[in-house]
């Protein structure tokens, strides 16, 4: 056997064994997410909501709101945040250097006037300009930041700092939250009683084409674009199957920047949120994480399937092309940050199995499917092809992906079922066709991108155009530390 | 050509596995559809019979408005069930005679056995949903069987458990305290606390064996319990409650303390003051604002030293409140206009004049 075989048979063995990986991952993550979700529902069933939103018993929440040139929606959001069902609660919005009148905006709205506040600058940031409370007692929750511009970590920071409460939910300003959300998210930390919950995330649902009134989700419906339906479908199995099954293992190793609730005494203690990264959420989850483990003690990531938070995702290719290639740069800056809890046994399942699991399912597989493909278009410039085990294998993977879509709907349908207009499902399942033909190779192509990026050095969050959850509001122009890694 | 028939088969297993996926997904759109349909058509035969016995003066007088649709639905394992969350949720919407009534026309149709089979079995989520319905409509005749079950393996089912008997007892109902061996989470006792918010007790002597328990998390309710009642008569047992080991245990005996404060609670605070946690020292400042008197500003200008800023915000803060200069005393000190005093400072005697 010459050398060009041996490398051709190499190839084409290893791209099948990662394939034949990644397939039995998907269908163990598959099922042993399901058993999960339906051990979450039934404990849940229990739990009086309506009661426990008027307790005095529960301990203190402290929301953390980065904003930047968010005039346009700031207000209602700010509403929404204020109205949410929790007695033990502080808002904090932290403009973080806007160059709008988002600032303005709400100390009119909220009869704001600056305070002399003492923050305890336990994580190093940048300059605090001011801190406003309202002259308004209704508003005495609200707590707005006015800082130099340092970006959504840099912001974050000044938040945690400033919090007086043990838990922070960390939310993206622009997300629309359920009424109930906050007593959702803090019931794992109370829950526990052997090792300490350090932080949990909740699942992030698409809002376009939602009706919003008051800052409130009033009508749910599905988008009418194919790309967006396309994101249900993607963040209905990202989120109900794949981050419950990494919960149910206490494997998480990502909590969406957009919504997530952590413990404030591990934050500080872990510094923080990192600002030398895009990819913050992940890089904070994986440095906790690492905390904990290396100081042997036990704890805990959770996750809440409920359908907590609702937001807008790109509607276009060049925005999510933008997304998805920050994604990429913030996985590939996190896994290069750690890199020492690969494969290292001392840091348990985060070092044998989340960190890997990243590195060769996440971060790789795009590398590999770009490779793969290059390699297909050289082997069939030079007839080296079977054409009839091609079309076999092709069918293989493309019925297996849909196979999985589906099963995700199922799962949704048998769950939460949010999409309950007359032929919804039959859309979804179009979308999950059409999702491995008009979505899939461009994200693979984002991803490529977004490593190229790394390389050069390139760390920009990118721009988007925002059409906003209120349709009555004109479409904005922002930078976009809101579309967050899913 | 083996691999060749070999992905022929995978692929057409998975497009038969596909098409399955396809039929489950319609049978439970389609089922869900009708069992929301079933409940739309018990709806309205459920909810006459609960307003007749409401409304009426007599149980008797109420089934009247029983119909045959109801009669008839009464046979059906589901229909039964809807019709106990309906009367749990009614028993929870009013109150007075109304709720007596609800009760009796549980018993009356038998509904407590269906709840009372749920009990035994094997699954302990409808194990616990019985617990639960049982609980709801106040059938104390099965408070030993459930009473056993507050000691259960699984969580749900034991906080069902010790949630019912708080529902029928009230704070006797807390009994079990004396024997569970599981931790309470602060999800159960929140839960378990909200049901005791209008429990008037007449006595508190449990409280002592249960401030001395060997579970860590009854100690904690306890405390919870005694501050909950502002029972003074325990004191003495939350105080001695600092010396625990668990940090949790600790600050809420802080939290007791400072809300019933006696001549030597100081004196107990700070016991161990230096070799406590900055979450134990912080709670123990702040609270000598409530408590504390000018005997106490010593301590805290030594505080004001202490390398963590909050600390020194916290102590800062007790001093503005106990020193008979105010806010004047910052002018005093020695490094007030030194960073972070200076800002501590300006900010207190910021929101005083605010």
């Amino acid at each position: 056997m010459n050398w060009q075989a041996l490398f051709f048979e190499f190839f084409l063995y290893g791209i099948l064994f990662y394939s034949f990986m990644v397939v039995l991952l998907y269908l163990f993550i598959g099922t042993y997410s399901t058993v999960e979700l339906r051990k979450y529902l039934r404990t849940n069933s229990f739990a009086d909501w309506s009661v426990l939103a008027a307790s005095e018993h529960l301990p203190g929440i402290s929301i953390l709101a980065p904003a930047y040139n968010e005039s346009a929606n700031i207000i209602e959001n700010v509403r929404s945040m204020l109205s949410l069902n929790y007695n033990n609660l502080e808002v904090i919005i932290i403009n973080d250097g806007s160059k709008d009148n988002t600032l303005e905006k709400l100390i009119a709205e909220y009869d704001l006037q600056q305070t002399a506040t003492f923050i305890n600058e336990q994580i190093p940031t940048k300059k605090v300009r001011g801190v406003y409370k309202s002259r308004n007692p209704v508003y005495d929750k609200l707590i707005v930041v006015d800082k130099e511009n340092g970006g959504k970590s840099d912001a974050l920071n000044v938040g945690v700092n400033l919090a007086k409460y043990g838990y922070v939910v960390c939310l993206d300003v622009d997300c629309i939250l359920e009424q109930d959300a906050l007593l959702k998210m803090i019931k794992p930390f109370l829950e526990e009683t052997k090792v300490r919950v350090i932080a949990s995330g909740g699942v992030i649902r698409i809002a376009n084409n939602c009706k919003i009134e008051n800052g409130r989700l009033v009508t749910i419906n599905l988008p009418k674009k194919i790309l967006e339906r396309i994101q249900i479908v993607e963040y209905i199995r990202a989120f109900l199957l794949g981050r419950m099954a990494w919960s149910r293992m206490n494997g998480l190793l990502l909590i969406s920047g957009a919504f997530g609730a952590f413990d404030k005494e591990i934050v500080i203690k872990c510094g923080g949120y990192n600002y030398k990264t895009v990819g913050e959420d992940i890089e904070l989850i994986v440095r906790m994480r690492r905390y904990m483990a290396e100081h042997k003690l036990p704890y805990k990531v959770t996750f809440i399937p409920d359908p907590l938070c609702w937001t807008e995702v790109p509607g276009d290719y060049k925005v999510l092309g933008a997304q998805r290639n920050r994604w990429t740069r913030g996985t590939v800056e996190t896994m290069y940050m750690h890199k020492g809890i690969f494969l290292n046994p001392r840091y348990g399942l985060l070092g044998m199995v989340s960190y890997p699991y990243w590195y060769f399912f996440e971060f790789l597989a795009p590398i590999i499917e770009f490779i793969g493909l290059i390699f297909f278009f050289v082997f069939a410039y030079l007839g080296l092809v079977q054409w009839g085990f091609f079309f076999i294998l092709l069918g293989c993977i493309l019925s297996f992906g849909f196979l999985y879509s589906v099963f995700a709907i199922l799962v949704e349908v048998l769950t939460f079922n949010q999409y309950k207009g007359k032929y919804d499902i039959f859309k979804l399942f179009l979308a999950a066709f059409l999702e491995p033909f008009i979505f899939h190779p461009y994200i693979v192509w984002s991803a490529i991108r977004g490593n190229m990026d790394y390389i050069r050095k390139k760390n920009s969050w990118g721009e988007m155009t925002r059409r906003g959850l209120n349709p009555s509001k004109p479409a904005t122009s922002v930078s976009i530390p809101r579309l967050t890694k899913q | 050509m083996r691999d060749f028939y070999l992905f022929t088969v995978i692929i057409y297993s998975l497009l038969i596995l596909l098409f399955l996926l396809f039929v489950l997904i319609l049978y439970f759109a389609i089922h869900r559809e009708e069992s929301d349909l079933d409940k739309i058509a018990w709806q309205h035969s459920v909810a006459v019979v609960i307003v007749g016995v409401v409304a009426s003066e007599e149980v008797e007088d109420g089934l009247e408005a029983m119909t045959y649709e109801f009669e008839k639905g009464l046979d059906k394992a589901g229909y039964r069930n809807y019709m106990i969350d309906e009367l749990i949720k009614a028993k929870a919407a009013f109150s007075g005679s109304s709720t007596s009534h609800l009760k009796s026309l549980y018993g009356r149709l038998n509904l407590d056995i269906d709840s009372f089979r749920k009990l035994h079995s094997l699954k302990w989520h409808i194990k616990a949903k019985g617990i639960r319905e049982l609980g709801a409509m106040e059938q104390t005749r099965y408070r030993k069987e459930i009473f056993w079950l507050a000691n259960d393996k699984h969580e749900l089912v034991r906080n069902e458990a010790q949630g019912a008997m708080v529902s029928f007892f009230g704070w006797s109902g807390l009994s079990f305290l004396d024997v569970i061996e599981h931790q309470m989470s602060q999800w159960h006792q929140v839960q378990l606390l909200d049901k005791l918010k209008y429990v008037k007790p007449d006595t508190f002597e449990e409280l002592i064996p249960w401030l001395e328990s060997s579970n860590v998390s009854v100690i904690v309710f306890a405390i919870k319990l005694a501050t909950l009642y502002n029972c003074h008569d325990v004191y003495q047992n939350v105080a001695k409650c600092l010396q625990s080991s668990n940090n949790q245990v600790k600050l809420c005996a802080l939290e007791y303390l400072r809300l019933m404060p006696q001549a030597d609670t100081f004196d107990q605070m700070i016991s161990n003051y230096y070799a406590e946690s900055t979450v134990y020292k912080l709670a123990v400042i702040s609270s000598l604002k409530d408590i504390g008197s000018e005997n106490e500003i010593t301590f805290l200008v030594n505080e004001l030293n202490d390398p963590n800023n909050d600390i020194k915000a916290a102590a800062a803060g007790s001093i503005s409140v106990l020193h008979p200069l105010g806010n004047g005393f910052f002018k005093t000190y020695l490094f007030a206009t030194a960073h972070p005093w200076k800002e501590i400072f300006f900010q207190i005697t910021n929101k005083h004049i605010a």
